[in-house]
Protein backbone atom coordinates (compact mmCIF):
# COMPACT_ATOMS: atom_id res chain seq x y z
CA UNK A 1 0.00 0.00 0.00
CA UNK A 2 3.06 2.38 0.34
CA UNK A 3 3.23 2.83 -3.30
CA UNK A 4 -0.21 4.28 -3.36
CA UNK A 5 1.19 7.84 -1.62
CA UNK A 6 -0.55 10.17 -3.65
CA UNK A 7 -4.02 10.40 -2.36
CA UNK A 8 -3.86 8.52 0.45
CA UNK A 9 -5.43 10.07 3.57
CA UNK A 10 -3.72 10.09 6.78
CA UNK A 11 -5.98 10.42 9.97
CA UNK A 12 -4.58 13.07 11.92
CA UNK A 13 -6.05 15.94 13.74
CA UNK A 14 -3.83 18.77 12.16
CA UNK A 15 -5.28 22.41 11.76
CA UNK A 16 -5.54 21.82 7.96
CA UNK A 17 -7.60 18.53 8.85
CA UNK A 18 -10.06 20.32 10.57
CA UNK A 19 -10.95 22.72 7.96
CA UNK A 20 -13.66 22.37 5.47
CA UNK A 21 -13.40 19.96 2.33
CA UNK A 22 -14.92 22.52 -0.07
CA UNK A 23 -12.29 25.45 1.19
CA UNK A 24 -9.46 23.08 0.66
CA UNK A 25 -10.73 22.24 -3.05
CA UNK A 26 -11.16 25.80 -3.90
CA UNK A 27 -7.67 26.53 -2.49
CA UNK A 28 -6.28 23.88 -4.29
CA UNK A 29 -7.51 25.35 -7.64
CA UNK A 30 -6.44 28.54 -6.74
CA UNK A 31 -3.25 27.26 -5.53
CA UNK A 32 -2.72 25.52 -8.74
CA UNK A 33 -3.55 28.32 -10.76
CA UNK A 34 -0.78 30.15 -8.96
CA UNK A 35 1.97 27.59 -9.99
CA UNK A 36 1.09 27.44 -13.65
CA UNK A 37 1.50 31.13 -14.02
CA UNK A 38 4.11 32.23 -16.44
CA UNK A 39 6.49 35.28 -15.97
CA UNK A 40 8.20 37.22 -18.19
CA UNK A 41 12.06 36.26 -17.29
CA UNK A 42 13.84 33.06 -15.70
CA UNK A 43 15.12 35.15 -13.11
CA UNK A 44 12.07 35.81 -12.33
CA UNK A 45 9.96 32.70 -12.83
CA UNK A 46 12.48 30.82 -10.35
CA UNK A 47 12.16 33.57 -7.73
CA UNK A 48 7.70 32.86 -7.80
CA UNK A 49 8.20 29.23 -8.41
CA UNK A 50 10.53 29.48 -5.08
CA UNK A 51 8.10 31.63 -3.71
CA UNK A 52 5.26 29.73 -4.34
CA UNK A 53 7.44 26.26 -2.98
CA UNK A 54 7.58 28.34 0.33
CA UNK A 55 3.99 28.69 1.02
CA UNK A 56 3.11 24.97 -0.32
CA UNK A 57 6.70 23.76 1.90
CA UNK A 58 4.94 25.91 4.84
CA UNK A 59 1.21 24.62 4.54
CA UNK A 60 3.04 21.05 4.22
CA UNK A 61 4.64 21.92 8.08
CA UNK A 62 1.22 22.55 9.09
CA UNK A 63 -0.29 19.34 7.47
CA UNK A 64 2.42 16.84 8.42
CA UNK A 65 2.83 16.05 4.79
CA UNK A 66 6.04 14.61 4.26
CA UNK A 67 8.35 16.15 1.52
CA UNK A 68 10.18 12.75 1.15
CA UNK A 69 6.46 11.23 0.16
CA UNK A 70 5.92 13.82 -2.47
CA UNK A 71 9.76 12.82 -3.80
CA UNK A 72 8.86 9.53 -4.15
CA UNK A 73 5.72 10.48 -6.67
CA UNK A 74 8.17 11.68 -8.55
CA UNK A 75 10.05 8.41 -9.50
CA UNK A 76 6.81 7.62 -11.55
CA UNK A 77 7.23 10.58 -13.68
CA UNK A 78 10.93 11.29 -14.00
CA UNK A 79 11.24 9.34 -17.29
CA UNK A 80 8.62 12.16 -18.38
CA UNK A 81 11.07 14.73 -17.54
CA UNK A 82 13.79 13.20 -19.12
CA UNK A 83 11.42 12.97 -22.38
CA UNK A 84 10.40 16.39 -21.97
CA UNK A 85 14.77 17.38 -21.50
CA UNK A 86 15.34 16.02 -24.51
CA UNK A 87 12.65 17.89 -26.77
CA UNK A 88 13.93 20.81 -24.73
CA UNK A 89 16.89 20.05 -26.42
CA UNK A 90 16.21 19.59 -29.53
CA UNK A 91 13.17 22.01 -29.78
CA UNK A 92 14.64 25.03 -27.17
CA UNK A 93 12.01 27.33 -25.92
CA UNK A 94 10.91 30.50 -28.09
CA UNK A 95 13.77 33.24 -27.45
CA UNK A 96 16.59 30.82 -26.34
CA UNK A 97 19.51 32.99 -26.62
CA UNK A 98 21.92 31.47 -23.89
CA UNK A 99 24.68 29.20 -26.27
CA UNK A 100 26.10 26.81 -23.85
CA UNK A 101 27.89 24.30 -26.38
CA UNK A 102 28.42 24.32 -29.80
CA UNK A 103 29.17 21.74 -32.83
CA UNK A 104 27.89 22.05 -36.18
CA UNK A 105 24.90 23.14 -36.62
CA UNK A 106 23.32 22.18 -33.14
CA UNK A 107 23.42 24.78 -30.36
CA UNK A 108 22.84 23.67 -26.83
CA UNK A 109 20.87 26.66 -24.92
CA UNK A 110 20.35 27.05 -21.51
CA UNK A 111 17.06 28.03 -21.80
CA UNK A 112 16.46 24.07 -22.66
CA UNK A 113 17.60 23.04 -18.88
CA UNK A 114 15.75 26.29 -17.25
CA UNK A 115 12.40 24.95 -18.89
CA UNK A 116 13.21 21.28 -17.98
CA UNK A 117 13.84 22.95 -14.32
CA UNK A 118 10.38 25.27 -14.61
CA UNK A 119 8.52 22.22 -15.51
CA UNK A 120 10.01 20.07 -12.78
CA UNK A 121 9.33 22.82 -9.57
CA UNK A 122 5.61 23.04 -11.21
CA UNK A 123 5.12 19.76 -10.49
CA UNK A 124 6.58 19.32 -7.26
CA UNK A 125 4.25 21.88 -6.23
CA UNK A 126 1.55 20.39 -7.90
CA UNK A 127 1.91 17.03 -6.34
CA UNK A 128 2.69 19.07 -2.98
CA UNK A 129 -0.76 20.72 -2.89
CA UNK A 130 -2.71 17.58 -4.43
CA UNK A 131 -0.61 15.84 -1.61
CA UNK A 132 -2.08 17.95 1.36
CA UNK A 133 -5.49 18.04 0.22
CA UNK A 134 -5.73 14.23 -0.43
CA UNK A 135 -3.50 13.63 3.13
CA UNK A 136 -6.04 16.01 5.23
CA UNK A 137 -9.24 15.21 3.70
CA UNK A 138 -10.88 11.94 4.11
CA UNK A 139 -12.28 10.48 0.77
CA UNK A 140 -15.62 10.54 2.29
CA UNK A 141 -15.20 14.49 2.92
CA UNK A 142 -14.08 15.16 -0.44
CA UNK A 143 -17.02 13.21 -1.88
CA UNK A 144 -18.62 15.15 -0.12
CA UNK A 145 -16.92 18.36 -0.17
CA UNK A 146 -17.60 17.46 -4.43
CA UNK A 147 -21.20 16.82 -4.30
CA UNK A 148 -21.35 20.55 -2.90
CA UNK A 149 -19.50 22.26 -5.98
CA UNK A 150 -21.94 20.14 -8.46
CA UNK A 151 -24.91 20.59 -6.60
CA UNK A 152 -26.28 23.35 -9.35
CA UNK A 153 -25.93 20.47 -11.45
CA UNK A 154 -29.39 19.19 -10.15
CA UNK A 155 -30.86 22.05 -12.17
CA UNK A 156 -30.31 20.31 -15.59
CA UNK A 157 -31.24 17.02 -14.04
CA UNK A 158 -27.97 15.83 -13.18
CA UNK A 159 -28.34 12.91 -10.73
CA UNK A 160 -26.21 14.66 -8.18
CA UNK A 161 -26.98 12.78 -5.27
CA UNK A 162 -26.80 9.41 -6.63
CA UNK A 163 -23.41 9.86 -8.05
CA UNK A 164 -22.51 10.84 -4.64
CA UNK A 165 -23.65 7.78 -3.13
CA UNK A 166 -22.16 5.84 -5.95
CA UNK A 167 -18.73 7.43 -5.22
CA UNK A 168 -19.32 6.74 -1.69
CA UNK A 169 -19.93 3.35 -1.72
CA UNK A 170 -17.06 2.77 -3.98
CA UNK A 171 -14.99 4.16 -1.77
CA UNK A 172 -16.16 1.94 0.96
CA UNK A 173 -15.51 -1.07 -0.79
CA UNK A 174 -12.20 -0.33 -1.95
CA UNK A 175 -10.49 -1.82 0.94
CA UNK A 176 -12.68 -4.76 0.67
CA UNK A 177 -11.89 -5.31 -2.31
CA UNK A 178 -7.92 -5.14 -1.99
CA UNK A 179 -8.60 -7.69 0.76
CA UNK A 180 -10.58 -9.79 -1.29
CA UNK A 181 -7.66 -9.61 -4.04
CA UNK A 182 -5.22 -10.74 -1.44
CA UNK A 183 -7.42 -13.70 -0.75
CA UNK A 184 -7.74 -14.55 -3.91
CA UNK A 185 -3.85 -14.04 -5.14
CA UNK A 186 -3.47 -16.51 -2.18
CA UNK A 187 -5.82 -19.53 -2.61
CA UNK A 188 -4.48 -19.11 -6.69
CA UNK A 189 -1.14 -19.38 -5.08
CA UNK A 190 -1.54 -22.60 -3.39
CA UNK A 191 -2.35 -24.25 -5.89
CA UNK A 192 0.12 -23.53 -8.40
CA UNK A 193 -0.28 -20.08 -9.76
CA UNK A 194 2.87 -18.58 -10.46
CA UNK A 195 2.26 -14.89 -10.27
CA UNK A 196 5.87 -13.74 -9.92
CA UNK A 197 8.41 -15.62 -11.88
CA UNK A 198 8.04 -16.55 -16.06
CA UNK A 199 7.56 -14.63 -19.07
CA UNK A 200 5.25 -11.89 -20.05
CA UNK A 201 2.64 -14.91 -21.26
CA UNK A 202 2.52 -16.81 -18.39
CA UNK A 203 2.33 -13.69 -15.70
CA UNK A 204 -0.59 -13.17 -17.98
CA UNK A 205 -2.35 -15.98 -17.30
CA UNK A 206 -1.85 -15.59 -13.81
CA UNK A 207 -3.40 -12.12 -14.25
CA UNK A 208 -6.35 -13.85 -15.41
CA UNK A 209 -6.22 -16.52 -12.80
CA UNK A 210 -7.16 -13.39 -10.51
CA UNK A 211 -9.03 -11.43 -12.11
CA UNK A 212 -11.52 -13.51 -13.35
CA UNK A 213 -12.54 -15.05 -9.70
CA UNK A 214 -12.27 -11.55 -8.54
CA UNK A 215 -14.83 -10.38 -10.67
CA UNK A 216 -16.87 -13.36 -9.82
CA UNK A 217 -16.74 -11.86 -6.17
CA UNK A 218 -17.33 -8.03 -6.98
CA UNK A 219 -20.34 -9.27 -8.15
CA UNK A 220 -21.52 -11.20 -5.73
CA UNK A 221 -20.73 -8.71 -3.43
CA UNK A 222 -22.75 -6.01 -5.57
CA UNK A 223 -26.01 -8.12 -5.60
CA UNK A 224 -25.42 -8.37 -1.76
CA UNK A 225 -25.14 -4.65 -1.41
CA UNK A 226 -28.26 -4.70 -3.43
CA UNK A 227 -30.33 -6.11 -1.56
CA UNK A 228 -29.17 -4.55 1.55
CA UNK A 229 -29.84 -1.26 0.26
CA UNK A 230 -33.53 -2.19 -1.04
CA UNK A 231 -33.77 -3.90 3.20
CA UNK A 232 -32.78 -0.29 4.60
CA UNK A 233 -35.03 1.41 2.92
CA UNK A 234 -32.87 3.06 0.02
CA UNK A 235 -34.52 4.83 -2.78
CA UNK A 236 -32.22 6.97 -5.03
CA UNK A 237 -35.24 9.09 -6.18
CA UNK A 238 -35.85 9.74 -2.76
CA UNK A 239 -35.26 12.42 -0.89
CA UNK A 240 -33.13 11.79 2.21
CA UNK A 241 -31.69 13.51 5.13
CA UNK A 242 -27.94 13.75 5.75
CA UNK A 243 -25.87 13.17 8.84
CA UNK A 244 -22.45 14.16 7.94
CA UNK A 245 -23.00 18.00 7.54
CA UNK A 246 -20.71 20.22 5.96
CA UNK A 247 -19.69 23.23 8.31
CA UNK A 248 -18.48 26.12 6.88
CA UNK A 249 -16.43 28.21 9.75
CA UNK A 250 -15.09 31.51 10.52
CA UNK A 251 -11.37 30.18 10.20
CA UNK A 252 -12.28 28.45 6.57
CA UNK A 253 -13.60 32.06 5.34
CA UNK A 254 -9.95 33.76 6.98
CA UNK A 255 -8.01 30.91 4.88
CA UNK A 256 -10.28 31.33 1.81
CA UNK A 257 -9.47 35.17 1.95
CA UNK A 258 -5.62 34.29 2.51
CA UNK A 259 -5.42 32.04 -0.23
CA UNK A 260 -7.32 34.17 -2.57
CA UNK A 261 -5.49 37.12 -2.07
CA UNK A 262 -2.18 35.31 -2.36
CA UNK A 263 -3.27 33.74 -5.67
CA UNK A 264 -4.56 36.85 -7.04
CA UNK A 265 -1.26 38.76 -6.30
CA UNK A 266 0.53 36.30 -8.63
CA UNK A 267 -2.27 36.12 -11.02
CA UNK A 268 -1.66 40.38 -10.80
CA UNK A 269 1.77 40.16 -11.22
CA UNK A 270 2.13 37.76 -13.99
CA UNK A 271 -0.57 39.63 -16.08
CA UNK A 272 1.29 42.93 -15.62
CA UNK A 273 3.74 41.71 -17.61
CA UNK A 274 6.49 42.96 -15.42
CA UNK A 275 9.81 41.88 -14.74
CA UNK A 276 9.47 43.19 -11.14
CA UNK A 277 12.97 42.10 -9.84
CA UNK A 278 14.34 44.38 -12.43
CA UNK A 279 12.33 47.24 -12.22
CA UNK A 280 12.84 47.29 -8.01
CA UNK A 281 16.40 46.53 -8.77
CA UNK A 282 17.66 47.22 -11.77
CA UNK A 283 21.51 47.83 -10.82
CA UNK A 284 21.60 43.90 -10.05
CA UNK A 285 19.97 42.76 -12.90
CA UNK B 1 -51.58 -14.10 19.47
CA UNK B 2 -51.65 -11.27 16.49
CA UNK B 3 -50.56 -13.09 13.36
CA UNK B 4 -47.48 -10.36 11.82
CA UNK B 5 -46.85 -11.71 8.25
CA UNK B 6 -48.75 -14.39 6.69
CA UNK B 7 -47.74 -16.27 3.36
CA UNK B 8 -50.47 -17.67 1.55
CA UNK B 9 -50.15 -20.30 -1.30
CA UNK B 10 -46.63 -18.13 -2.30
CA UNK B 11 -44.11 -20.02 -4.95
CA UNK B 12 -40.92 -18.22 -6.50
CA UNK B 13 -38.49 -19.06 -9.23
CA UNK B 14 -35.13 -17.89 -10.17
CA UNK B 15 -35.67 -19.17 -13.84
CA UNK B 16 -37.76 -20.97 -15.45
CA UNK B 17 -36.61 -24.58 -14.99
CA UNK B 18 -37.62 -25.18 -11.25
CA UNK B 19 -39.51 -23.58 -8.41
CA UNK B 20 -36.98 -22.64 -5.68
CA UNK B 21 -40.15 -22.45 -3.65
CA UNK B 22 -43.59 -23.95 -3.69
CA UNK B 23 -46.67 -23.08 -2.44
CA UNK B 24 -45.96 -22.04 0.97
CA UNK B 25 -48.32 -21.07 3.49
CA UNK B 26 -46.71 -19.77 6.62
CA UNK B 27 -48.44 -17.36 9.33
CA UNK B 28 -45.40 -16.08 12.04
CA UNK B 29 -47.28 -14.30 14.86
CA UNK B 30 -45.90 -11.08 16.79
CA UNK B 31 -43.32 -11.77 19.36
CA UNK B 32 -42.18 -15.30 17.86
CA UNK B 33 -38.63 -16.37 17.97
CA UNK B 34 -38.82 -18.54 14.75
CA UNK B 35 -36.20 -20.46 12.87
CA UNK B 36 -35.94 -21.58 9.09
CA UNK B 37 -33.79 -24.57 8.71
CA UNK B 38 -33.08 -26.82 6.12
CA UNK B 39 -29.53 -27.88 3.89
CA UNK B 40 -28.13 -25.48 1.00
CA UNK B 41 -30.41 -25.20 -1.55
CA UNK B 42 -33.58 -25.71 0.24
CA UNK B 43 -35.06 -22.07 -0.28
CA UNK B 44 -34.55 -20.80 2.89
CA UNK B 45 -33.01 -17.73 2.24
CA UNK B 46 -35.25 -16.99 -0.72
CA UNK B 47 -37.82 -17.78 1.65
CA UNK B 48 -36.42 -14.69 3.98
CA UNK B 49 -36.10 -12.12 1.01
CA UNK B 50 -39.88 -12.97 0.02
CA UNK B 51 -40.63 -11.90 3.69
CA UNK B 52 -38.68 -9.05 3.58
CA UNK B 53 -40.44 -8.07 -0.22
CA UNK B 54 -36.86 -8.19 -1.67
CA UNK B 55 -38.23 -10.50 -3.97
CA UNK B 56 -41.26 -10.48 -5.94
CA UNK B 57 -43.36 -13.61 -5.33
CA UNK B 58 -44.43 -15.68 -8.65
CA UNK B 59 -47.99 -16.13 -7.44
CA UNK B 60 -48.97 -15.68 -4.06
CA UNK B 61 -49.47 -13.27 -1.61
CA UNK B 62 -47.46 -11.86 1.42
CA UNK B 63 -49.32 -10.36 4.37
CA UNK B 64 -47.97 -7.74 6.56
CA UNK B 65 -49.81 -6.85 10.14
CA UNK B 66 -52.81 -8.20 7.99
CA UNK B 67 -52.35 -5.95 4.94
CA UNK B 68 -51.67 -7.14 1.58
CA UNK B 69 -48.06 -6.25 -0.04
CA UNK B 70 -47.97 -5.19 -3.37
CA UNK B 71 -45.94 -3.35 -5.49
CA UNK B 72 -46.58 -0.12 -4.14
CA UNK B 73 -46.58 -0.65 -0.03
CA UNK B 74 -43.33 -2.34 0.50
CA UNK B 75 -42.40 0.75 2.23
CA UNK B 76 -44.84 -0.82 4.95
CA UNK B 77 -42.43 -3.78 5.31
CA UNK B 78 -39.02 -1.95 4.68
CA UNK B 79 -39.77 0.34 7.60
CA UNK B 80 -40.79 -2.13 9.89
CA UNK B 81 -38.79 -5.78 8.85
CA UNK B 82 -35.13 -5.19 9.15
CA UNK B 83 -32.78 -7.80 7.70
CA UNK B 84 -28.88 -8.52 8.64
CA UNK B 85 -27.10 -10.83 5.92
CA UNK B 86 -24.83 -13.62 5.93
CA UNK B 87 -21.81 -11.63 4.96
CA UNK B 88 -20.82 -8.78 7.33
CA UNK B 89 -18.38 -7.03 4.47
CA UNK B 90 -21.17 -6.50 1.87
CA UNK B 91 -23.80 -4.85 4.07
CA UNK B 92 -21.68 -2.29 5.73
CA UNK B 93 -22.75 0.61 3.42
CA UNK B 94 -21.50 3.61 5.62
CA UNK B 95 -17.99 4.96 5.60
CA UNK B 96 -17.61 4.78 9.20
CA UNK B 97 -19.83 2.78 11.71
CA UNK B 98 -21.88 5.51 12.56
CA UNK B 99 -22.24 6.33 8.48
CA UNK B 100 -23.26 3.29 8.64
CA UNK B 101 -25.87 3.30 11.17
CA UNK B 102 -26.98 6.78 9.92
CA UNK B 103 -27.79 4.98 6.80
CA UNK B 104 -31.39 3.52 7.29
CA UNK B 105 -31.75 6.50 9.73
CA UNK B 106 -30.89 8.85 6.62
CA UNK B 107 -33.42 6.86 4.17
CA UNK B 108 -36.57 7.80 6.16
CA UNK B 109 -35.56 11.39 6.13
CA UNK B 110 -34.80 11.68 10.06
CA UNK B 111 -33.58 15.33 11.00
CA UNK B 112 -29.74 15.48 11.87
CA UNK B 113 -29.94 16.03 15.68
CA UNK B 114 -32.45 13.47 16.17
CA UNK B 115 -30.35 10.96 14.55
CA UNK B 116 -26.80 11.88 16.30
CA UNK B 117 -29.35 10.97 19.35
CA UNK B 118 -30.60 7.66 18.20
CA UNK B 119 -27.13 6.57 17.19
CA UNK B 120 -25.95 7.39 20.66
CA UNK B 121 -28.48 5.67 21.81
CA UNK B 122 -28.53 2.75 20.21
CA UNK B 123 -24.51 1.95 19.63
CA UNK B 124 -24.67 2.40 23.59
CA UNK B 125 -27.14 -0.10 23.88
CA UNK B 126 -25.33 -2.57 21.38
CA UNK B 127 -21.98 -1.78 23.01
CA UNK B 128 -20.15 -0.47 20.01
CA UNK B 129 -20.27 2.92 20.85
CA UNK B 130 -17.03 3.12 21.05
CA UNK B 131 -16.07 1.74 17.47
CA UNK B 132 -18.61 4.74 15.95
CA UNK B 133 -15.98 6.47 14.31
CA UNK B 134 -14.07 3.07 12.58
CA UNK B 135 -13.69 2.28 9.32
CA UNK B 136 -15.49 -1.53 8.59
CA UNK B 137 -11.69 -2.37 7.81
CA UNK B 138 -10.75 -2.27 11.19
CA UNK B 139 -13.86 -4.28 12.52
CA UNK B 140 -14.19 -7.78 13.34
CA UNK B 141 -16.98 -9.87 11.69
CA UNK B 142 -18.77 -10.23 14.45
CA UNK B 143 -17.99 -6.13 15.28
CA UNK B 144 -19.58 -5.53 11.40
CA UNK B 145 -22.66 -7.78 12.67
CA UNK B 146 -23.57 -6.24 15.64
CA UNK B 147 -23.40 -2.82 13.60
CA UNK B 148 -25.62 -3.69 10.84
CA UNK B 149 -27.80 -5.33 14.11
CA UNK B 150 -27.89 -1.51 15.53
CA UNK B 151 -28.61 0.14 12.36
CA UNK B 152 -32.14 -2.18 12.80
CA UNK B 153 -32.41 -1.21 15.73
CA UNK B 154 -32.38 2.34 15.14
CA UNK B 155 -35.36 2.19 12.98
CA UNK B 156 -37.42 0.21 15.59
CA UNK B 157 -38.40 -2.62 13.42
CA UNK B 158 -40.97 -5.22 14.70
CA UNK B 159 -39.60 -8.07 12.86
CA UNK B 160 -35.84 -8.85 12.54
CA UNK B 161 -34.60 -11.33 10.09
CA UNK B 162 -30.95 -12.97 10.28
CA UNK B 163 -30.54 -14.87 7.36
CA UNK B 164 -27.97 -16.93 8.00
CA UNK B 165 -26.02 -14.08 9.62
CA UNK B 166 -23.66 -16.05 12.42
CA UNK B 167 -22.44 -18.21 9.68
CA UNK B 168 -19.36 -16.14 8.72
CA UNK B 169 -18.30 -15.39 12.51
CA UNK B 170 -15.84 -17.29 14.41
CA UNK B 171 -16.85 -19.30 17.78
CA UNK B 172 -16.52 -15.75 19.84
CA UNK B 173 -18.50 -13.41 17.05
CA UNK B 174 -21.28 -16.06 17.40
CA UNK B 175 -21.69 -16.22 20.56
CA UNK B 176 -21.51 -12.53 21.34
CA UNK B 177 -24.52 -12.12 18.45
CA UNK B 178 -26.45 -14.93 20.09
CA UNK B 179 -26.42 -12.99 23.36
CA UNK B 180 -27.15 -9.91 21.91
CA UNK B 181 -30.46 -11.50 20.07
CA UNK B 182 -31.17 -12.54 23.34
CA UNK B 183 -30.75 -9.45 24.96
CA UNK B 184 -32.86 -7.46 22.41
CA UNK B 185 -35.51 -10.50 23.20
CA UNK B 186 -35.53 -9.90 26.81
CA UNK B 187 -35.95 -6.05 26.31
CA UNK B 188 -38.60 -6.11 23.66
CA UNK B 189 -41.25 -9.29 24.08
CA UNK B 190 -43.03 -7.60 21.24
CA UNK B 191 -40.20 -8.47 18.70
CA UNK B 192 -39.90 -11.19 16.02
CA UNK B 193 -36.89 -13.12 15.57
CA UNK B 194 -36.68 -14.89 12.70
CA UNK B 195 -33.71 -16.59 12.38
CA UNK B 196 -32.49 -18.26 8.85
CA UNK B 197 -29.87 -20.65 9.51
CA UNK B 198 -28.41 -24.48 9.42
CA UNK B 199 -26.86 -23.82 12.77
CA UNK B 200 -29.23 -26.33 14.52
CA UNK B 201 -27.92 -25.79 18.18
CA UNK B 202 -29.26 -21.93 17.32
CA UNK B 203 -32.13 -23.08 16.02
CA UNK B 204 -32.85 -25.20 19.07
CA UNK B 205 -33.45 -22.39 21.37
CA UNK B 206 -36.12 -20.29 19.26
CA UNK B 207 -39.76 -21.11 19.71
CA UNK B 208 -40.58 -22.46 16.75
CA UNK B 209 -38.56 -24.41 13.76
CA UNK B 210 -39.80 -24.40 10.02
CA UNK B 211 -37.85 -27.46 8.02
CA UNK B 212 -37.90 -26.59 4.37
CA UNK B 213 -36.78 -29.02 1.39
CA UNK B 214 -36.70 -28.91 -2.04
CA UNK B 215 -38.40 -25.31 -1.58
CA UNK B 216 -41.16 -27.09 0.41
CA UNK B 217 -42.02 -26.89 4.44
CA UNK B 218 -41.67 -30.12 5.46
CA UNK B 219 -41.73 -29.40 9.38
CA UNK B 220 -43.44 -26.82 11.58
CA UNK B 221 -43.16 -27.66 15.15
CA UNK B 222 -41.50 -26.82 18.58
CA UNK B 223 -37.78 -27.58 18.44
CA UNK B 224 -38.67 -30.52 21.07
CA UNK B 225 -41.02 -32.30 18.74
CA UNK B 226 -39.15 -31.28 15.26
CA UNK B 227 -35.77 -33.25 16.69
CA UNK B 228 -37.73 -35.96 17.84
CA UNK B 229 -37.93 -37.22 14.49
CA UNK B 230 -34.29 -38.14 14.13
CA UNK B 231 -34.23 -40.08 10.93
CA UNK B 232 -36.37 -37.83 9.38
CA UNK B 233 -34.05 -34.52 9.72
CA UNK B 234 -31.38 -37.28 8.38
CA UNK B 235 -32.39 -38.37 5.49
CA UNK B 236 -32.82 -34.40 4.87
CA UNK B 237 -28.89 -33.50 5.26
CA UNK B 238 -29.75 -32.10 8.60
CA UNK B 239 -28.68 -33.05 12.34
CA UNK B 240 -29.76 -33.11 15.66
CA UNK B 241 -28.61 -30.36 18.02
CA UNK B 242 -25.42 -30.59 20.71
CA UNK B 243 -28.05 -30.50 23.42
CA UNK B 244 -30.02 -32.50 21.92
CA UNK B 245 -27.55 -35.44 20.71
CA UNK B 246 -25.71 -35.42 24.90
CA UNK B 247 -29.13 -36.01 26.27
CA UNK B 248 -30.23 -39.32 24.44
CA UNK B 249 -27.00 -40.53 24.82
CA UNK B 250 -27.35 -39.66 28.62
CA UNK B 251 -31.04 -41.20 28.54
CA UNK B 252 -29.06 -44.28 26.77
CA UNK B 253 -26.65 -44.72 29.41
CA UNK B 254 -29.20 -43.94 32.55
CA UNK B 255 -27.62 -40.98 33.76
CA UNK B 256 -30.62 -38.88 33.64
CA UNK B 257 -34.43 -40.36 33.84
CA UNK B 258 -35.60 -37.08 31.44
CA UNK B 259 -33.69 -35.15 28.82
CA UNK B 260 -33.18 -31.62 30.27
CA UNK B 261 -32.10 -29.30 27.41
CA UNK B 262 -30.40 -26.57 29.53
CA UNK B 263 -26.95 -26.38 29.44
CA UNK B 264 -26.76 -25.05 33.26
CA UNK B 265 -29.21 -26.80 34.73
CA UNK B 266 -28.38 -30.82 32.76
CA UNK B 267 -24.52 -29.90 34.40
CA UNK B 268 -26.23 -29.08 38.08
CA UNK B 269 -28.23 -32.25 37.87
CA UNK B 270 -25.30 -34.78 36.21
CA UNK B 271 -22.99 -33.43 39.44
CA UNK B 272 -25.72 -33.95 41.78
Amino acid sequence: MDKYILGKYVPLNTFIHRLDPRMKILSMILLMVAIFMPFPSWTFTFVMSGFNALIIFVLMLISKVRLRDIIIQLRSIWFLLLVLMIINIFLPPNGSIHIIAQSGNFKLYAESFMQTGKVMLRLIEMFGVAMILTATTSPQELTFGFGWFIKPLKKIKFPVEEVSMTVSIALRFIPTLIEETNRIYKAQSSRGVDFKHGNLKMKFKGLIALIIPLFVSAFTMSDDLAFALEARGYNPKAERTSYRVLKWSTKDTIWIILITLFAAGIITISAMHLDLLRHFFPKIW
Amino acid sequence: MNEIIKLKNISYAYSNTRDALTDINLTINKGEDISIIGHNGSGKSTLAKLIAALLKPKSGNLYFNNVEINNKNTNLIRDKVGMVFQNPDNQFIGITVADDIAFGLENRRIPRDKMSQIIEEYSKKTGIYELLNKEPATLSGGQKQRVAITGILAMSPEVIIFDEALAMLDPRGKNEILKLIKDIKKNNSDITIIRITHDLDEAFYSDRIIVLSEGKIVNDNTPTEVFKEEDKLIKLGLDLPFIVKLNKELLKEGLIDKAIYDFDLLIEKLCK
